[in-house]
């Protein structure tokens, strides 16, 4: 079924359309049955269409723009059939769970909708000018959620994240115009071939490493390119967070493996050192960071930095088991991260505050909470038996190899994760209740089954990773494996 | 003289006989239901000037002595001029019936502007140019001083006269240089000039340059050149002959503002497209290259840096036409390469028709969210328009995203256009630069999104306005998606039919 890709993204689409013609009330509705079906359909199609098999299936072509040279190009291997799901996934608890603002209901779920929507576009489109439109593109529905539904801070919030992004992915651009002019096509497969031939100049290779990778730093907020997340984070609404943070960041990553590495040539390889010393530095920064915050969310927002070292190391080391276990770990980070922005909610909602120091005796009053919050927890700081472990072990025993120094310092990252999250899970959640009248915090039927099911994914992965894990490696880089000049 | 003459200039005749018609009709008739029917007279003969052009699609055809050429890149401009002057009329209704402006002599200069523009476009004789330009710009002063009774137009008219009659005159100045040192050229080199074709012609002009060893670095050509390149500039708004630009945009009302700002653009963008092919791969080419460059260059920084912090809506739109000229201009950079036209002509095309509806849009937000008549100005009157008004905030937000180049808006498309040509031309520092300045212009068009969907309202009163002026900025939105998802189905065939991007040369002219 070549069409699925379009069927998955249609869907959500259409749905978006129906809430904005639609009452408000009638626009939660739709919106999850939207994302939910568009969900099954990812989740049928993709493991009965080809998933395990190796290379792109459910191939599509249709022209768009043909004079421009823009496509309908799609195409799934093993990692972006993991990462449309995670983001089909993701949309569904983010308009499930989430809660919705009590104004302009339908621009919140509008652009939850094509938010998640615009991400599968660009995880799934071979042609390189498709994935740039759907990666900017899907910006705009973010920055309507920040700014009409997002915290106190929200406008500024909005704007930085916006510029941020926006100047990387200009750069992007310009690289991939130049690339575009030389060989006359903006198809990845054949810009494949021809870059690794040797049919582009070197200093535009060069040019389109840089630019590429500044590009999908930004987004994934890799150190020195992280300084628009901390505030957009926190003052993200939690649904538009949900896809933020656990599937729009991975296209950062995922735009490392698919582009950056195979299309910047022998100088791309040249970085390799220095972005996994910026990964480095991006798990030690991330946790020192996270330490010292006081807002629960924010603990949380920094703490994704230093995941996304790890998973930044594990992209470009060239290992090939460290390459699956970062594809693995951005599943991962995905449901970990998305279930304790969630957690969050719960507490900032019934509690009235996010601050650690006002928070405590969660644990008594609301023991399901407690624990469920506590399995999270586990896996966010990698404790063997959650998916967290698996992805990290791999990363780092698969980078140790070529750069010994740069993964004992992450390696330092992991304990420093389990000691700001265990402290403030102490803090928050143990103790005595500090305020008047805290609340307990008490889930409705659909709350308690999504974050049974995210509990249950989470042990799930840490005790069979390998059919996701066989999945992951199918990510485009083994067959070419040849070509490329193995890291030594 | 002929019909076939008469044909070719069909577009600009039947603009300014029904300007002259609207005008008498409106003396002669009393009675007020008479004059709403001026408004549609004038829409008549813009629609006929507009058919008028389009039945000379696909030929190369030259009239008046050689002093007129029209071609594809012709009719796509007259087209859309004849577009703009109806949809200025039919925006402006609210505006002149407030102030009770006189409606007869409005329709008539708006159509006495569009018909100088027209002959501007079509001209191949620089001083047919310069006749259109004057024609153009006399009745641009008086629009832009239209409303008398406020200040702040009467200094917007005052400031634009004095500027632009200064710049005729260089302009002017450049022409007689033009024409002197082609002329003293061509005699003292023995070069006879072609059968019927003045010194001033453009295809003259091409033949002495292509032709005379040396004359490409002539001293006196090369300072005409500029001076004629600058005054044509000046008319386009590009820095550093900008100066004037944020003064009037602000001061003259919104729907005179949008027509003032679209109809100068594509006048002097399309006769400096004609004219820069004729230098393309001679010693000038470089010269102007330089200059061009430059101005280009400047007009992205300053316009987009001005626009950052502006408070004033309309101020911010006269410094982001600055900026956008400069793209513009860029685009044009290519087209004196000698084998990257066709793609610069057709991105140039395509970039001023997308920022002229864009930008007519925009003004008739400015007028629709206005309250009795005065255009909303204030960033602060946008503050909390989600709230109020969603269906204008959302209109407003397209073209500030178009206008900052975002995918699915046409202003990607227009964007990524420029920057392929321009990079096909190898101009890769220059498209850093410009890349920076779309950071900078990014925003300043965020600021006004910011303040209008993230900010609750601190006025709550509900947003009345005539459907006249709705009409237009939601139509304008619409083509902005349409034309920036599907240019192929919207508009992009008709330009692909039209734009000959035929280099005019003394050969295919005779």
């Amino acid at each position: 079924m070549n069409q699925l890709i379009l069927v998955i993204v249609a869907l959500p689409i259409l749905a978006a359309v129906l809430v904005a013609l639609m009452r408000e009330q009638s626009a939660k509705p739709i919106a999850i049955l939207g994302s939910a079906v568009a969900c099954l359909v990812s989740i049928f199609g993709l493991t009965t269409g080809g998933m395990v098999d190796k290379g792109f299936h459910h191939v599509l072509n249709a022209p768009w723009l043909p004079k421009l040279g823009l496509m309908f190009s799609f195409g799934l291997d093993g990692m972006s059939s993991l990462l449309v799901l995670l983001t089909t996934f993701l949309s569904v608890i983010a308009v499930t769970v989430a809660p919705a603002p009590t104004t302009a209901t339908r621009a919140y779920y509008f652009s939850i909708l094509v938010a998640g929507a615009l991400t599968n576009v660009a995880f799934a489109s071979l042609n390189i000018l498709l994935f740039y439109i759907a990666f900017e593109a899907a910006l705009i529905p973010v920055l309507i959620a920040i700014g009409m539904f997002g915290g106190a801070d929200r406008s500024k919030a909005a704007i930085q994240f916006f510029v941020f992004t926006v100047i990387g992915s200009l750069l992007l651009l310009s690289a991939i115009i130049g690339i575009r002019i030389q060989t006359g096509t903006f198809d990845y497969l054949t810009l494949k071939d021809v870059v690794q031939s040797g049919g582009v100049d070197a200093s535009l290779v060069r040019w389109f490493a840089i630019a590429s990778f500044i590009a999908f730093a930004t987004k994934a907020a890799v150190v020195p390119f992280h300084a628009w997340l901390g505030r957009a984070y926190v003052n993200t609404p939690t649904g538009m967070l949900l896809l933020l943070s656990g599937a729009m960041a991975k296209l950062g990553i995922y735009g490392l493996i698919r582009f950056t590495l195979p299309l910047g040539g022998e100088f791309a390889q040249s970085l390799v050192p220095l972005i996994v010393t910026l990964g480095a530095v991006s798990v030690v920064y991330g946790a020192a960071v996270a330490a010292a915050q006081s807002d629960i969310k924010a603990v949380i927002a920094f703490s994704s930095i230093s995941h996304m070292g790890y998973i930044v190391i594990g992209a470009v080391v060239g290992d090939d088991s460290a390459r699956s276990g970062s594809v693995l770990q951005m599943l991962n980070h995905g449901i970990t991260t998305g279930a304790l922005f969630i957690c969050c909610d719960f507490i900032a909602r019934f509690r009235g505050s996010r601050q650690v120091s006002s928070l405590g005796g969660i644990w008594a009053d609301s023991p399901l909470f407690s624990r469920l919050l506590l399995i999270f927890t586990f896996s966010s700081v990698a404790l063997p038996l959650t998916n967290g472990f698996v992805g990290e072990f791999l990363i780092l025993l698969g980078a140790f190899q070529a750069f010994p120094v740069q993964t004992a310092i992450a390696a330092t990252g992991a304990v420093g994760s389990a000691v700001y999250m265990l402290w403030m899970i102490q803090r928050s959640v143990y103790g005595a209740p500090k305020g008047d009248s805290p609340k307990a915090i008490v889930l409705g039927v659909s709350e308690r089954s999504i974050l049974f099911a995210l509990a249950l994914m989470i042990i799930g992965i840490g005790i069979a990773p390998s059919p996701l894990l066989a999945i992951a490696s199918d990510n485009g880089h083994k067959a070419s494996a040849a070509l490329q000049p193995e890291v030594k | 003289m002929n019909f076939g003459d008469i044909h070719a200039a069909g577009a600009p005749i039947l603009m300014a006989a029904g300007g002259s018609i609207v005008l008498l009709t409106d003396l002669a008739s009393k009675r007020s239901s008479m004059r709403k029917a001026g408004t549609i007279l004038a829409v008549l003969f813009c629609f006929a000037a507009m058919i008028c052009s389009y039945t000379l699609a696909g030929q190369l055809r030259t009239a008046f002595a050689n002093g007129v050429a029209v071609e594809g890149l012709v009719v796509t401009m007259q087209i859309l001029l004849g577009a703009i002057a109806a949809v200025t009329m039919v925006a402006s209704s609210e505006l002149l019936s407030v102030f009770h402006l006189p409606k007869g002599e409005y329709r008539a200069l708006v159509m006495l502007a569009s018909a100088g523009a027209m002959v501007l476009v079509q001209s191949l004789d620089l001083v047919n140019a310069f006749v259109g330009i004057e024609i153009m710009s006399v009745a641009f002063y008086v629009l832009a001083g239209y409303r008398r009774s406020q200040a702040a137009s009467e200094e917007a008219g005052a400031k634009y006269f004095l500027m632009g009659a200064f710049v005729s005159a260089i302009l002017l100045f450049g022409i007689a240089l033009v024409y002197g040192s082609v002329g003293m050229a061509m005699k003292a080199s023995g070069m006879e000039l072609p059968q019927g074709f003045s010194y001033t012609n453009i295809v003259s002009i091409s033949n002495a340059i292509h032709q005379i060893p040396d004359f490409g670095t002539n001293p006196l050509f090369l300072l005409g050149t500029v001076m004629l390149i600058g005054a044509l500039l000046f008319k386009a708004g590009v820095a550093p002959f900008h100066m004037v630009a944020p003064d009037v945009y602000q001061g003259a009302p919104a729907p005179i503002v949008g027509f003032l700002a679209t109809t100068s653009k594509v006048a002097a963008f399309t006769i400096l497209m004609r004219f820069f092919t004729v230098l393309a791969g001679a010693e000038t080419g470089t010269a102007v290259q330089a200059v061009v460059i430059g101005a280009a260059l400047l007009s992205i920084l300053v316009g987009n840096a001005g626009a950052a912090n502006q408070t004033s809506i309309k101020r911010l739109f006269g410094y982001s036409s600055v900026a956008h000229g400069g793209y513009i201009v860029l685009g044009l950079l290519a087209s004196l390469g000698a084998n990257s036209q066709a793609a610069a002509i057709t991105a140039v095309t395509f970039y001023v028709v997308a920022y002229s509806i864009t930008t007519i849009g925009s003004f008739a937000v400015v007028a629709w969210l206005g309250k009795n008549g005065e255009d909303a100005d204030s960033l602060v009157t946008y503050r909390g328009l989600a709230k109020r008004n969603l269906g204008a905030a959302i209109t407003f937000g397209i073209f500030l995203l178009s206008l900052s180049g975002i995918p699915l808006t046409v202003g990607f498309l227009t964007k990524l256009g420029i920057f392929m040509s321009l990079l096909s031309s190898g101009g890769t520092w220059i498209a850093v630069v410009a890349l920076i300045g779309s950071a900078i212009g990014l925003y300043a068009y965020l600021r006004v999104i910011s303040q209008m969907f993230f900010y609750d309202a601190e006025q709550t009163d509900a947003v009345t306005s005539d459907g006249a002026t709705k009409l237009v900025a939601v139509s304008a939105a619409t083509l902005v998606i349409v034309m920036g998802v599907f240019p192929s189905q919207a508009l992009l065939p008709s330009f692909e039919k039209s734009v000959t991007a035929t280099p005019v040369s003394g050969d295919e002219s005779k």
